[in-house]
């Protein structure tokens, strides 16, 4: 089966993951795909994902370095936008706190 | 009553304000500081064109040490995080990153004896950046481009 060929089998949601790991899932043997599915099906991720990266090329092995570091670097933007959200939220508790420590300090008219 | 309770919830705002979704403890912040810090002249030296294979070589092998070791440190659990000897406390995303890279890094040092010192070079300053990349969760920031 060519690459093209197993595109057309998946949606195209997946066509992205079929660009990154396609050529090398098409050049494991029966043998390969069969504990891969294993592991799969047993939950062992870090086994299954170590048994398509033995089998990767070493240039795409390269590329799998850019493909971590895009998704740590998605996620390090999730996790900075929700610690200034976070942090928002917490300074408008804040300050409506003051107002009223204020307010019943008689320091109200100062704000 | 209520005041209790206003007073908790003021205090789980707290602490969950600014918390990162990857946070260390102990000496784990310094070695994840220091990692990254080599990480910074290892970036600087390789784009130089002044580091040596064989000490492309030796970065792989420390970068895939740090990678174990950070994998081996982590956990989900909060308790396990405060009295065990985990000192990396992360969510769902940050574990999953962490078991990732650790396979990867080990699965790329396999395959390094066989490859090329360009192709060494080129992983260890891909990994280098991923060293950083640890680093900004851990400080809660955006990573470099």
């Amino acid at each position: 089966m060519t690459l093209e060929e197993l595109k057309l089998k998946l949606g195209p949601d997946l066509l992205p993951w079929a660009e990154k790991y396609g050529p090398t899932i098409l050049t494991m043997g029966a043998a390969d795909l069969m504990a891969f599915i294993e592991l799969a099906l047993k939950g062992d991720q870090a086994a299954a994902y170590a048994a398509v990266l033995a089998k990767m090329p070493a240039g795409d092995l390269l590329a799998e370095w850019d493909n971590a570091h895009a998704d740590w670097g998605a996620a390090n933007k999730a996790n900075a936008l929700r610690i200034a959200t976070q942090k928002e939220a917490l300074a408008a508790v804040v300050s409506i706190l003051l107002k009223i420590v204020t307010a019943a300090l008689g320091l109200a008219v100062l704000l | 009553m209520r005041l209790r309770l206003a007073v908790l919830m003021f205090g789980l705002i707290l602490v969950g304000a600014g918390c990162s979704g990857l946070q260390a403890r102990g000496p784990m912040v310094a070695t994840i500081d220091e990692k990254a810090a080599i990480a910074d002249v290892q970036i600087i030296v390789l784009d130089k064109g002044e580091m040596t294979e064989e000490q492309a070589r030796q970065a792989l092998a420390e970068n895939a040490a740090t990678f174990q070791l950070y994998r081996e440190a982590k956990t989900l659990n909060l308790f396990a995080y405060l009295f065990s000897d985990k000192t990396i406390l992360v969510n769902a995303t940050y574990s999953q990153l962490l078991d990732r890279t650790s396979i990867l890094a080990a699965t790329t040092l396999a395959i390094s004896p066989s490859q090329d010192g360009i192709w060494v070079k080129a992983t260890a300053k891909k990994q280098a950046r991923v060293v950083l990349d640890v680093k900004a969760a851990k400080d809660g920031k955006e990573s470099a481009p």
